[in-house]
């Protein structure tokens, strides 16, 4: 049973950690208690924020959602930049009046941390590539042109619409319609594509979604509220467009305003008792089922490859209390295990016997000593990432022994299967 | 003269989409699908004998793939097949007048939304060349029939002073695909009700009349619905249901909650994952999928791309329209006190989604295609919001252009890029190359064996044959049974559907064989008697063969 509490460190964390020189368990929980604290500002701040526009009733419900939300712990326990970008959000929506001058110092604090702190290239910039453009205007002429029975249109029609620099503008749409996504806002239990992701809201939240749009309109509010949430989704949006991350961290500002308008919704909704009532007992179900969830799955919900290391090191932690080895070569295939390396096993990890470096034992010089990596490193990848089940035998045949092996829930390595192992070579 | 030119611009619009529609029906798509074979058959069958492929005699519903399709395209199809013959374009003809008149239908909407003829003639000129417009109009599709009826219907509703006008339209709207079935009655029942106004009725005794007075305006509509709908129900009792036990949500998902945090066999007696919150969620989330405007122009789902309804590239609307569409529902939604308009394209909205929202698919367009024009007019009052806020002429010009080359885009994809990704294996053609060479052929053999891959060819052997529909009733018999699935050939007089056995069937005589083409001239033709006498090719690559053995 893998739960949210006792999951690995991510790789922001471990960067964090190695920078304040406490990269060890201890730390790790001295960052998770400050990033706990972090969010309860947080929190703090933003219930300031919205009391200021609306009452108490609203502020507190806003703040209960974020608060019971999955993505908020998920945050909280393992990505302290983005619960910082959050607090910083607050801080400044706190001490200053919503403005363009506001929303653009925002707009410049957000892009600042995605592209400089968090170092993701921002999503949007990758789609203005006019070489790509042009490949997709000749393949789509090649491929118009190879049907042998087809309408004729004149060439200049065709190219009206088939230019570059329409593809451009095609495509930058194309990568803000995820944005508009009710599904993963609010389906993520529920979800048809199986996507990798974490819960935002609860579904039963989109009925004070609807009942909150309905609310805002109301003549009281128009003024305060909606120059908030409109100014907030315009960051929010911005940010969803200059990050490049998984899909529910791309969109985590946005439930800043979302919030607000299904607390809005959530009073307006107990203008009639029972539907309130109903509403909120379904709710209230959702919070816990979505803890006992987590409490049970982590791994469906979170980054696998924090796992992957964990079993890594703490196998080889072990084995080699008993087994000294000269040479150890890790898989570098997930993600930097140097830095996950000096997390668990300190500055060892700067001697000499440590090679990071994926690798293919089917057919590298097989050097003597303890590798750890993945099913398809040891036994050879396979293109459909079907790596044959008796992988462990099969390395045995080629005098590869696994000392131990464990299968991760997702595909993080495609090609190299989802087993993971430790082997020894003599 | 300038007042003229918002009419001007309705006219051209409407001439555009006449010729958008109608143009190259023959050759985009270059293929039929075998839906499109099966109605253009029955249609064939119907016209000459009153019976369908099966031999009943003037039905309700076309047996066909056991999927009992609604009659009322075939019966339409009729007219056009005596005048143009059984091809692609007489099949495809309803479906593209369909497309028409919802074009006019929607005008005639808009003008109850729109005040501004300016803007209601440019926002027309821009919703006109949706891609899902388009789309459906150039391939034969019940539902599409359907829909323009059921927009007719919703129109009539609210605008005929005689509401029998509106029960005459969702009527042939049922007898043209099943959701119009459960989405009439939904739409009439919500109309007449209102209950959305209930909120904001202050007593139980005003809500109670609110009540009775609108069951008096509902209760005979309702009944008269269903007694013009009951031959459907009457004629193939049971049956006509076979369609919603294969796809309905409610067995697809069970046990709803993820398997592995149940923790009792009972999903409804689970404390910490129950079942019922997680089915609470599949079905919300069906209704809502439709209100995603992801959904509505970007995301393409599994189950839509393996269907003709895909429109490669883009959804059901262009990509702006999605963005616009939220404007619009908050804009609805902020109205939603004020005018029984507005309710009504949310009540037209959820009794469009309903028959859809209850099958195993997500988001479905195909199957909820009766709730597009409504959708439309929320874009259409998203845009005219958003026209509010837009001061500068230049932006304005700037938008109108992207709108403009979007359109084009629109069309090029629907005529070219479409046909090019969807040929193959919905709409397989070969068929269509082969099968008149392969007929004069056939004449001088004793035996005929078609090979080929897909599960219900035989319906393209009746098409391109134009198999006398006398001889196909009499082996209604021995076709597989309602309820059967997968492969539905079936062997009749000479023509025999199986696959190939060349080592064994090359020893046949006086046969012609059609069948794939993996085997080469050398191989075949090293067989005494044996000749290859055509290699079939679709609109991309070589696809079939011919071979006689004398």
């Amino acid at each position: 049973m893998i739960s949210l509490f006792n999951y690995p460190p991510t790789e922001q964390q471990i960067g964090i950690l190695l920078n304040l020189g406490l990269a060890n368990e201890n730390g790790l929980f001295f960052l998770r208690m400050l990033t706990t604290l972090l969010g309860i500002f947080f929190l703090g701040l933003w219930y300031k924020v919205v009391i200021k526009a609306t009452s108490v009733k609203v502020a507190i419900f806003s703040s209960f959602l974020l608060a019971v939300s999955p993505s908020s712990w998920v945050l909280v326990w393992s990505y302290p930049i983005l619960v910082f970008k959050l607090f910083l959000v607050s801080i400044f929506l706190f001490s200053f009046k919503m403005s363009w001058k506001l929303i653009i110092f925002l707009l410049v604090v957000v892009i600042g941390i995605n592209t400089f702190v968090l170092g993701q290239s921002p999503a949007v910039l990758s789609k203005i590539k006019m070489n790509d453009a042009k490949a997709e205007v000749g393949a789509r002429f090649m491929a118009e042109d190879s049907l042998r029975i087809k309408a004729e249109l004149p060439l200049w029609w065709r190219r009206v619409g088939y230019n570059k620099y329409f593809i451009v503008y095609k495509e930058l749409l194309a990568e803000a319609m995820p944005f508009f996504d009710l599904e993963t806002l609010f389906f993520q239990e529920v979800h048809p594509m199986e996507q990798k992701s974490v819960v935002m809201f609860y579904w039963p939240s989109i009925i004070l979604l609807v009942v909150g749009i309905y609310a805002i309109f109301q003549k009281n509010h128009v003024n305060t509220v909606a120059v908030i949430v409109v100014g907030l989704f315009l960051i929010a949006f911005v940010d969803y467009l200059f990050s490049n991350t998984v899909v529910y961290q791309r969109l985590i500002v946005v439930m800043l305003p979302l919030s607000v308008v299904m607390a809005l919704g959530f009073r307006e909704l107990w203008k009639w008792k029972a539907v309130g009532g109903v509403v909120s007992m379904v709710l209230l179900y959702g919070i816990y089922t979505n803890a006992f969830d987590l409490s049970r799955r982590a791994d469906y919900w979170l980054d696998n490859r924090p796992l992957v290391y964990e079993f890594w090191y703490k196998n080889l932690k072990e084995y080699g209390k008993n087994n000294p080895h000269d040479y150890v070569r890790v898989s570098t295939l997930v993600g930097n295990s140097l830095s996950y390396c000096q997390f668990y096993l300190g500055n060892e990890c700067f001697e000499g016997k440590y090679e990071f470096n994926s690798f293919d034992l089917s057919k590298d010089t097989k050097k003597n000593g303890v590798y750890l990596g993945f099913a398809g490193e040891f036994v050879g990848p396979k293109f459909k990432n079907d790596i044959d089940p008796n992988w462990v035998e099969l390395a045995r045949s080629n005098g590869i022994r696994v000392l131990t092996s464990s299968n991760i829930r997702d595909t993080v390595a495609y090609r190299y299967g989802n087993d993971i192992g430790l082997a020894e070579i003599k | 003269m300038i007042n003229r030119i918002p009419t001007l611009i309705v006219l051209i619009t409407i001439i555009i989409g006449i010729v958008v529609r109608l143009t190259a029906l023959n050759s985009s798509p270059p293929s039929l699908g075998f839906d499109e074979a099966a109605l253009g058959y029955n249609a064939y069958s119907l016209m000459l004998t009153g019976k369908d492929e099966y031999g009943n005699f003037l039905p309700v519903s076309l047996r066909s793939f056991n999927d009992f399709k609604p009659a009322l395209y075939a019966y339409l199809t009729i007219p056009f097949v005596k005048l143009m013959g059984l091809n692609e374009v007489s099949v495809r003809m309803v479906s593209a007048i369909s497309g028409i008149v919802s074009l006019v239908l929607f005008y005639l909407l808009l003008k109850e939304y729109v005040k501004n003829e300016w803007h209601r003639a440019f926002i027309f000129l821009w919703l006109s060349m949706e891609p899902w417009r388009l789309h459906f109009s150039r391939n034969a599709f019940e539902t599409h029939l359907s829909s323009m009826l059921f927009l007719a219907g919703a129109y009539a509703l609210i605008k005929a002073k005689n509401k029998l006008w509106s029960l005459l339209f969702f009527g042939l709207s049922a007898y043209s695909y099943h959701s119009a079935r459960l989405s009439v009655p939904a739409l009439i029942v919500l109309w007449g009700l209102d209950p959305m106004r209930w909120l904001w009725v202050g007593d139980m005794r005003h809500l109670g009349q609110n009540i009775v007075v609108g069951i008096k305006k509902t209760w005979w509509m309702v009944a008269l619905f269903i007694l013009i709908v009951l031959p459907v129900f009457a004629a193939n009792s049971t049956l006509v249901l076979t369609r919603f036990n294969q796809e309905n949500v409610f067995k697809r998902f069970y046990p709803y909650a993820p398997k592995e945090l149940l923790g009792v066999t009972n999903p409804y007696l689970s404390l910490n994952s129950n079942g019922m919150y997680y089915f609470g969620g599949i079905i919300t989330g069906h209704i809502m999928s439709y209100f995603s405007p992801i959904n509505l122009n970007y995301r393409i789902y599994n189950w839509v791309k393996m269907s003709p309804q895909f429109i490669p590239g883009m959804g059901m609307l262009g990509w702006i329209e999605g963005i616009v569409f939220v404007v619009g529902i908050v804009f609805v939604i902020r109205k939603i006190a004020e005018s029984e308009k507005y309710r009504y394209l949310i009540y037209w909205m959820f009794s469009g989604i309903a028959p859809a929202a209850v099958t195993w698919t997500w988001y479905h367009p195909l199957r909820s295609l009766n709730i597009f024009p409504a959708i439309e007019i929320v874009v259409a009052l998203g845009a005219i919001e958003l026209i509010g806020m837009i001061k500068s002429k230049l932006v304005m010009a700037v938008v109108s252009l992207l709108l403009i080359v979007t359109m084009v885009y629109t069309i090029n994809n629907e005529l070219l890029y479409s046909a090019y990704e969807n040929h193959g294996e919905y709409q397989p053609g070969g068929f269509r190359e082969g099968m008149e060479e392969f007929r004069e052929l056939s004449k001088d053999y004793d035996q005929v064996i078609i090979d080929s891959p897909h599960a219900q060819s035989f319906i393209f052997v009746l098409f391109y044959q134009k198999i006398d529909p006398a001889v196909v009733h009499k082996y209604a018999n021995i076709r597989p049974q309602p309820g059967v699935e997968g492969n539905l050939n079936f062997n009749f007089e000479k023509f025999v559907f199986r696959p190939l056995d060349w080592p064994k069937d090359k020893e046949l005589k006086n046969t012609i064989i059609w069948t794939d083409d993996t085997m080469s001239k050398e191989e075949i033709e090293s067989v005494p008697g044996a000749k290859l006498r055509k290699v079939v090719s679709n609109a991309l690559y070589d696809t079939a063969r011919i071979i006689t053995l004398e």
